[in-house]
């Protein structure tokens, strides 16, 4: 037992130095990645800047939208250009060198305006970081926990069916942390709390059935039958997990990918290395659950003695 | 700052209290799960010691 929460506390340990070094290369190394784009009036030297936009607008109401940009206004067999001081359904004004113009909506037969694009930096991605690594864990420890239960039925040893159930306990914990993180990068990247894509509802069905694994398991009174459905539940419930994981390279799903030279080395650094933190913090909550498992066992044990 | 570039910066503290909370999120449900299992054992440890001391007791009177 002592060697169990031994090797926990030196996970954890490991753990909790990694996860933090990956914490701070995340914000104080890795940069910020653009996303998209973002239009300005004006022009400023920067690594985000990607070029000159012109663009036509359809309406002149829709000028409203472009004030403080440059245009070129159209009208019968005239073109201002000038810089759009003040626009409304009506009308436009535009600062023409200096002299101010003011063309009646109904007049403009086209316009284009024109600015600067720049990338749009993404800081929500930070969450990335740490969302992938808990959701790769809760993959690996619902694969152990079907391998245990597979163990299980194939051997009916209690101790099975202890480490199963613990390691559906951990797995629960990090789908709860990925669903957590996952739900506020959604937020940040798509604009709302959530959408039923193929990833977000493969990885919602699966969090369904550990749930499910759970009430499974406390419906059922006696033991052996417990561990039996159990197990037979877990190994069935974790066909969902390849399917959510892969999802994304089989059919089209808005839910990002990482590339092979996808991620620039501070990004990739502290990505990998945020991922060996979380997979220790995994393994030593696996091994201090268990070390639970076996003093209750011991406990148990001791009673059984003292009373008979 | 030049104007521009604050406007381009400016979209990174829209997603500021989103990636605050994800952290925060993560790292008070995980040291929450740790520290609540510590606390168990260190209880069921103690636990053990007391009845396996009382076993040996009573080994030692038989």
């Amino acid at each position: 037992m002592k060697s169990a929460s031994t090797r926990a506390l030196i996970a954890l340990a490991l753990g909790g130095v990694l996860t933090l070094g990956a914490f701070l290369g995340t914000f104080f190394w890795a940069g910020v990645p653009d996303f998209g784009f973002v239009r300005t009036a004006g022009r400023a030297e920067s690594v985000r800047y990607q070029g000159p936009f012109k663009q036509e607008v359809a309406e002149a109401r829709y000028l409203q939208n472009y004030v403080g940009y440059r245009a070129e206004v159209e009208t019968d067999g005239d073109i201002v250009q000038g810089t759009i001081t003040e626009a409304s359904d009506d009308a436009v004004t535009l600062d023409a060198d200096g002299d101010s113009v003011t063309i009646d909506a109904a007049d403009v037969t086209s316009a284009i305006v024109s600015g600067s694009t720049y990338g749009r930096p993404d800081w929500g991605q930070k969450i990335f970081y740490f969302h992938v690594p808990v959701a790769e864990i809760s993959f690996i420890v619902f694969a152990v926990a079907a391998f245990y239960s597979l163990r299980f039925i194939m051997t009916r040893r209690r101790q099975y069916d202890q480490k199963a159930r613990v390691a559906m306990e951990v797995t629960l914990t990090f789908i709860m942390l990925t669903m957590a993180t996952g739900i506020l990068w959604t937020r940040a990247a798509w604009g709302v709390w959530w959408e039923w894509e193929p990833r977000l509802t493969t990885y919602f069905i699966m969090t369904l059935l550990v749930i499910a694994y759970f009430v499974l398991r406390n419906s059922v009174e006696d033991e052996e039958r417990r561990a039996l459905y159990a197990a037979a539940f877990s190994i069935l419930g974790f066909i969902d997990a390849p399917i959510s994981f892969f999802i994304t390279r089989l059919i089209p799903s808005n839910h990002p990918v990482i590339e092979r030279g996808g991620l620039e080395t501070p990004m990739l650094v502290s990505f990998i290395v945020a991922q060996i933190g979380m997979l220790l913090v995994g393994y030593a909550i696996y091994q201090l659950r268990m070390g639970e498992m076996k003093l209750t066992d011991r406990i148990e044990h001791a009673k059984t003695l003292l009373e008979g | 700052m030049d104007p521009t570039l604050k406007e381009v910066y400016s979209l990174v503290l829209t997603q500021w209290p989103l990636v605050a909370a994800a952290y925060a999120l993560l790292w008070v449900g995980l040291m929450a799960y740790i520290g609540f299992a510590l606390k168990r054992m260190n209880g069921l440890g103690k636990q053990v010691e007391v009845l396996e001391a009382a076993l040996a007791r009573r080994g030692k009177a038989e």
